[in-house]
This record gives structure tokens, C-alpha cells and sequence, in this order.
């Protein structure tokens, strides 16, 4: 048997959709095979940087980062998005017309308390910030809460915390 | 057994299944083309169009239909056979089967055509059918299309007898259905039974485009009443499947073979099939034998077969390994749209709380596709059923019909989700 991630719901071997939420069920369920198997290379901080000290302390990317890789730890979805202009990550409302970027819907976003419009990924000059909209639930950087509307330097494996669901961060250059 | 007649590819979920204790599914997409060496000419037609003109049909319907039809009267050859039934709750036969020497004769006929009286399908099918057969010819592409937009009472079962029987005399049916109030189950139960389509008509300045869209394609068929033999071996069950293209239609699982339908020049026939596999033994190999009967008319070919050996490796442990991207891209398309049919089921059994977290979870997965107008649509039927307890006739016929042409749109495409990994 196979479990979907986000509903719960229980298939048996070979189906590949769930029925009752619509997720892909056979997306990767361990966050370090992501890391280590993503298509696209996690880029390495350059000259020596040490990942563990903030972004702006850093010695940076050799470029801006021009792609965002998000893991969602608890069902292990994976999505990569372009760097373009910021990332809105949130709830799709259809009926107020908003469509984040990043939809944390199938991810039991609700449940999570995670707001439509949560918080913004925006590239920088240097790399990415991190924003809270002002969300009803918070938002922590590495377990840390963070202010509404401060804008907060990420980094390469960064964990962020959108009321109750934790997701992933990784960068490409 | 000519086995160049068709072309016939085969994509699987998984290459090899892992010996497991418990049934498995496998997926397979099945692509059928004419050979590529061969060319072919168009079939003559023998088609009969069957018209409502029940008293609902009064007005604006009436008068598009029949200057569709008059316009499809316009394209008939020379040597197309052509019939023209009308029905209330009696039938009139306008144009019986035959060549149409003078076309304006019959366009004046269509425009004395009136309405009233109620709906009785059977009355239409019955005499409709009749004249297809009259005119019945091999090297013809026999084709019934019958237009409504009302429900028929009471005479289901007669009409299923006569798409049933027709089927198997190689007339193959369609339906459109105009406005929010025709059966759309109905029309589809008798659709797979032939193989044949099932559009739905949102307004009647559409139905000269969709009158058109199952007129075409009708004399480029290449073969005709194609049909899957459904006998596998005893640990394989077909549970479901799906025609993909050149239309998206559900197919009815019949006993001893499913109708397909026809294979045109330019798109394959495509259909989805989803089997149970039960417990196997490692090393062994399972045979899932394609076997397809088909009309070859161009070569004057009747019940013609073509096999297919596909098989499927029983490992210890199987490799991982992602489907074929058409496949997954078609799986999704239509679990979308299983999805939608769900949400109804869930309303017509009461279970409207079941219903509003299933339009949740699908109105995102619409979203995240970029099929906004479909998203929009069903969170607006969802916003009417919590506001007041129900939904609208016509929003769930575009959600039906909408969420099952997504399916036809996959076939081809590399990818259908861009944004997952």
C-alpha cells in the first residue's frame, strides 16, 4: 500500500494520483534525497563562505541565485521556481483572484494555518530575502520568528517555519 | 491476422512490478495510427442527423440548429448518403437515405422544420437508425448524430438496446447536448457503447462549430469500430478506461470487447487503460496481449485483427524509475476529472461536506495547472453550494465537459504540471 502525504488517503501499489486531493504520489518523501538527487545542482557558497553564518555576512554567490528549489518537509513536494520577480507563497483564492506562486494548499496549508498571502521570497542585488505579509499564523527563519514586513537575508538549506508547516529553501545559480 | 494494418504503440507506467503480496495497478497508454507507409482517400458518408424539436427548443435553439444543419448539408459530397430525422414525442422523417442532387431542396426543407411536442429520444433513434441502415454500405463510414436538449423518460433502456445493436452493426452514434437540462450520463452510456463522442453545447451560436467538429474527421477515418478484446489472462482485470484522443470519452467495459472508435489520419486514437494485477512471482514475465478488430474501409476490410504483446517484467525489487511523461500527463488529466465527476456524486448523495473540501482540493490543482477559467468556475459552484445549498445545471456540465477536454490536451504535451519537480 502507498499513502498519499498531503490527505492521508491509502492506494495500492502503482496508482499515481490521488483521488481525493489530486497530489502526484509517488514524489520523493526524504528531504536529504532531494538534496542529493535534485536534477538541477544545489549551487556551493563560494570562497570558502560557511553556510552557517548569515547571507549578508558571507562572502555571497558567485551570481544571484536565479532559481528557487522549495522542499515541503511534511508531504515531500518539491517545486523549483524561477527568480524573477519576488515569490508569493500562500493559499490560491480563485474568488479574490490571487494565485501565490507557491500554493501550500495540497500541502494541508489550511490546516496549517499557513494565511493566502504569507510571505514573499524577494531577489536581491546579493541574493534572497525572506518577508512575512503580515501573516496571521508567523513566520520563523531557522526558529526564529520574524517581524511583519522585515525583510530577512536567506540562505542555502535556510528552514522556514509559515505558521505550522515547515518548508525548505535551496538556491541555484 | 495482418498485423501492418495498424500501427500500434504501447507506453506502461512501469517497466517492471515488484513481486508484492497484494494486486498492483499498471497503467498503459495505448497510441493506434495507420501504418506510415500507407496513404489513404476519404470514405463516403452515410450520416443521418437526428434533431430535437421538442417545444423547449423553440426560438433561437431551433433556428441555429437548423442552419447548422443546412450548413453541414452544404458540405455532404456527392456521393454521400444523407439522412435527416426529426423527433418530438414522434419522429418525421424529413430526408430519408440518399444522395442529396440538389441541396437547396433540402435546405428548404430544414427551414419549415417546427417545434413542439416533449422529448422521446427513442422515437428519433429508432427512425434514424432505421435510415442508416437502409443506406448501409461497407466502404461507408455509417454515423448517426442525434441533437437534444432535454431528458427522454422511460425509454432509456429501449434506446441503449438500439445504440447496443447499431454498435454492433459498425454505426457508430454521437450526441450533442444544447443548454444546461439534456442527460449528460445518458448520452455518454450510449456514446461508449459505440465509440462514438459526447460534446456539450453551451449556447446555440456554438452549435454550427460543434456540429462541424464531429462532422470532421468522420470521411478521413482510416479504421472504423475499432475494438479492444477485453479476455486477459486471470490475474489481470482492465478496471478502467479512457479515450484520450482524438476526443475524450469514458468507455463503457463491456464483457468480451470495448469500443474504441475510429482512427483518423491525422491524430491517433489514444486510450488509457487501467489494470489490477494480482500476485506474482518474481522472475516471471506478465503477458498483457493488446488484441484490437477493426474496419479497415479503404481496403474494404471488415473485422480485422491486430496483436500486440506487451509484457511486464516481475522483479524482486523494482527499479525506480519515473513513467513516461504523456502517460503521467494524461493519469493527471484524467484524475482531474474523476475528481470533478466525484464532487456531483458526493452532492446527489447528500454528502455536501464532502463535496466542498473535494472542490477545494481541485479547484488548487486546476490553479496550479493554469486552467483558471475551470478553477474560477468551481469555486463559484462551491461558494453557490455553501451560500445556498446547491449548484448550477450548467456549471457542472462545463466542469464535466471542461475537466474531460483536458484529457484530449495531453496527449503529445511533455509535461503537464510545470511547476513540480
Amino acid at each position: 500500500m502507498q499513502k498519499c502525504n498531503t490527505c492521508g488517503n491509502e492506494y495500492i501499489e502503482g496508482a499515481l494520483y490521488c483521488s481525493e486531493c489530486g497530489v502526484f504520489l509517488l514524489a520523493k518523501t526524504e528531504p536529504e534525497e532531494f538534496e542529493s538527487k535534485a536534477q538541477v545542482p544545489i549551487p556551493k557558497p563560494i570562497n570558502g563562505s560557511d553556510p552557517t553564518r548569515p547571507f549578508e555576512q558571507q562572502d555571497g554567490f558567485a551570481t544571484r541565485p536565479n532559481r528557487v528549489l522549495i522542499s515541503i518537509t511534511s508531504t515531500g513536494r518539491r517545486v523549483a521556481l524561477e527568480l524573477v520577480d519576488e515569490i508569493r507563497i500562500g493559499r490560491v483564492d480563485p474568488g479574490q483572484e490571487f494565485w501565490p506562486e507557491l500554493d501550500l494548499t495540497p500541502d494541508q496549508g489550511f490546516e496549517c494555518g499557513v494565511s493566502r498571502c504569507h510571505a514573499l521570497l524577494q531577489p536581491t542585488a546579493k541574493g534572497v530575502e525572506l518577508v512575512d505579509c503580515g501573516s496571521t499564523n508567523g513566520t520563523q527563519l531557522n526558529n526564529q520568528h520574524l517581524n511583519p514586513e522585515q525583510p530577512h537575508p536567506l540562505k542555502n538549506g535556510d528552514h522556514v517555519k509559515l505558521g505550522g508547516l515547515l518548508i525548505q529553501v535551496f538556491f541555484e545559480s | 491476422m495482418v498485423k501492418e494494418l495498424l500501427d500500434v504503440h504501447i507506453e506502461a507506467s512501469k517497466k517492471a512490478i515488484e513481486a508484492t503480496r497484494s494486486p498492483q495497478l499498471l497503467y498503459l497508454l495505448v497510441h493506434i495510427r495507420p501504418p506510415k507507409e500507407l496513404g489513404f482517400s476519404e470514405l463516403d458518408l452515410n450520416l443521418c442527423l437526428v434533431l430535437d424539436r421538442s417545444t423547449s427548443m423553440n426560438g433561437e435553439r431551433l433556428e441555429k440548429v437548423k442552419s447548422a444543419a443546412s450548413m453541414i448539408v452544404d458540405k455532404l459530397s456527392e456521393d454521400d448518403r444523407f439522412s435527416l430525422v426529426v423527433f418530438s414525442d414522434r419522429s418525421e422523417v424529413i430526408w430519408p437515405a440518399k444522395k442529396v442532387p440538389d441541396k437547396k431542396i433540402l435546405v428548404a426543407m430544414i427551414e419549415r422544420i417546427g417545434a413542439f411536442g416533449g422529448t422521446e429520444i427513442h422515437q428519433g433513434l429508432e427512425a434514424g437508425l432505421q435510415e442508416v441502415r437502409r443506406a448501409q454500405l461497407p466502404n461507408y463510414a455509417n454515423h448517426l448524430i442525434l441533437l437534444t436538449d432535454g431528458h427522454t423518460y422511460g425509454d432509456e433502456e429501449a434506446c441503449v438496446d438500439l445504440v447496443r445493436k447499431a454498435a454492433k452493426d459498425g454505426i457508430l452514434f454521437s450526441g450533442l447536448g444544447l443548454g444546461p437540462d439534456w442527460n449528460d450520463r445518458f448520452l455518454d452510456e450510449l456514446a461508449s457503447l459505440s465509440g462514438g463522442d459526447v460534446a456539450y453545447i453551451e449556447t446555440p451560436e456554438q452549435v454550427f462549430q460543434e456540429l462541424k467538429q464531429v462532422f470532421h474527421g468522420l470521411d478521413s477515418a482510416y479504421a472504423r469500430n475499432v475494438r479492444l478484446v477485453t479476455h486477459f489472462p486471470p490475474d489481470i482485470t482492465l478496471t478502467k478506461a479512457f479515450r484520450v484522443s482524438p476526443t475524450a470519452q469514458p468507455l463503457a467495459l463491456n464483457q468480451h470487447e470495448m469500443r474504441l472508435g475510429s482512427v483518423e489520419g491525422r491524430t491517433p486514437l489514444s486510450v488509457l487503460l487501467e489494470f489490477s494485477i494480482d500476485v506474482q512471482r518474481a522472475g516471471q514475465l506478465v503477458p498483457m496481449p493488446i488484441i484490437l478488430t477493426a474496419d479497415i474501409p479503404y481496403r474494404s476490410l471488415r473485422d480485422q485483427g491486430v496483436r500486440k504483446f506487451h509484457e511486464v517484467a516481475v522483479v524482486a525489487q523494482a527499479p525506480k524509475e519515473d513513467p513516461p511523461k504523456s502517460l503521467l500527463a494524461a493519469v493527471q488529466a484524467w484524475n482531474l476529472h474523476q475528481m470533478n465527476e466525484k464532487v456531483w456524486e458526493d452532492i446527489e448523495a447528500g454528502d455536501v461536506h464532502a463535496a466542498e473540501i473535494r472542490m477545494e482540493h481541485l479547484t488548487s490543482r486546476l490553479a496550479e495547472a493554469g486552467h483558471m477559467a475551470l478553477a474560477r468556475q468551481l469555486r463559484e459552484e462551491a461558494l453557490r453550494l455553501s451560500s445556498q445549498g446547491e449548484v448550477s445545471v450548467d456549471g457542472r456540465k462545463r466542469l464535466k465537459f471542461g475537466t474531460r477536454s483536458l484529457v484530449s490536451q495531453t496527449v503529445g504535451l511533455p509535461h503537464f504540471d510545470h511547476a513540480e519537480m
